[in-house]
């Protein structure tokens, strides 16, 4: 697939906004007015308007409808048969419009925008079993059936988001002692990352929802350039409609003479309750087990 | 099957990592290789420089696109 079309996976909400007001700001914009041309040429059905645009679209470059279908992820056939047809499209149309259809470069996966930082963690997101019979968590190999439907997702319910720290010596331990990970840091995590978007989006948590937030460091061990560092916490996220509760515990290597870390992992584990507008936990509000877990980043 | 394995090890307490048990939670937690195997295909992170790179080399555009990052940033 990356070597037949340029590949690009990027937020909608700002592209085609539902909204008449964000609508407004950007329907000048190249990018919309591209995008809208291309799905207003889509069959009715495909292309979703009014209402959300979020979907797989394949399009020539300069916006011509190849396929494409909002809401298309329950269907792995479907999506399967419309790339194809799509691409039959493209032989014919860079016949007729004299296409280069040059080699596409194989690029390597970009970070989403605005992570940036000395210490780039990757964060991982799971229901956790209840016991029961609950599938709570299963691996997407391990559900059986299938719907099609866009919601899907929820079987399985893994997640996946990022966090960029400044200054990755703000987690090394300066002396032999316990030492607490700064209110700056361990805050910034507990309100960007644990946050129950295990199904979908949740927003970051207000200021004001932090009731607990604890990390402390020490070195376990130190051998040369590298020094061992336990980590241990808890959090406690609570804004009366939704809450999360975990408990941390996690290892790194730092290697001083690098100034960097060659392994890095933190989980928290703990109850997460309520739900938020597009979270999908109207029918799971909880108390439900979820896992998070924060670990280095390695392009 | 380390779904029914971890069970034991997580639903007691639901919330208690601690240096015994985190690097089965970490397994638990992250993806399979076929949870993960979207990342197989190099994605672009941005709409408009990817029309202008499939612009120049003529070439078709595949879109994958939600309200929050596809790429994880909810």
């Amino acid at each position: 697939m990356s070597r037949e079309f340029v590949t690009v996976a990027d937020e909608v909400y700002m592209l085609y906004p539902e909204d008449p007001g964000n609508l407004n700001r950007v329907k000048d914009r190249p990018e919309h007015q591209f995008f809208k041309k291309y799905g207003e040429a889509m069959p009715a059905g495909d292309w979703h308007h009014p209402g959300t645009k979020q979907g797989i679209y394949m399009m020539g470059p300069n916006a011509e409808y190849l396929e494409g279908r909002f809401a298309a992820s329950g269907d792995p056939g479907d999506m399967r048969a419309r790339m194809t047809r799509a691409l039959e499209r493209w032989t014919a149309l860079a016949k007729s419009n004299g296409y280069a259809n040059s080699p596409v470069p194989s690029v390597k996966t970009s970070l989403p925008p605005g992570i940036t930082g000395s210490l780039i963690l990757k964060v991982n997101l799971r229901d956790l079993p209840r016991g029961g019979g609950d599938t709570s968590g299963s691996r997407i190999e391990e559900v059986k059936a299938r719907t099609g439907q866009w919601n899907e997702f929820t079987k399985w319910a893994w997640n996946e988001n990022w966090i960029g720290l400044p200054d990755a010596r703000s987690l090394v331990p300066s002396t032999g002692a316990v030492e607490n990970v700064s209110a700056t840091v361990i805050e910034r995590i507990c309100r960007e990352v644990l946050v129950d978007n295990v199904r979908g989006q949740a927003p970051r948590w207000k200021p004001e929802a932090i009731k607990e937030a604890n990390l402390t460091m020490r070195i376990q061990s130190q051998k040369g350039s590298l020094t061992q560092v336990e980590y241990t916490g808890s959090c406690l996220m609570d804004s009366g409609a939704n809450s999360y509760r975990a408990k941390l515990y996690g290892q790194s290597t730092w290697n001083s003479s690098s100034g960097s870390f060659e392994k890095f992992d933190l989980v928290a584990t703990g109850m997460r309750s309520g739900a938020w507008q597009f979270n999908q936990r109207e029918q799971d509000k909880g108390p439900a087990p979820m896992g998070v877990s924060l670990s280095l980043y390695n392009p | 099957m380390l779904l029914y394995l971890l069970s034991a090890l997580v639903v007691p307490q639901a919330g208690e990592p601690n240096a015994e048990n985190y690097q089965a939670l970490l397994t638990l937690i992250q993806p399979s290789v076929k949870e993960a195997a979207y990342k197989e295909i190099g994605w672009r992170n941005q709409f408009w420089p990817g029309v202008q790179e499939a612009k120049k080399l003529g070439r078709p555009i595949l879109f994958w696109t939600m309200n929050g990052h596809p790429l994880g940033c909810t």
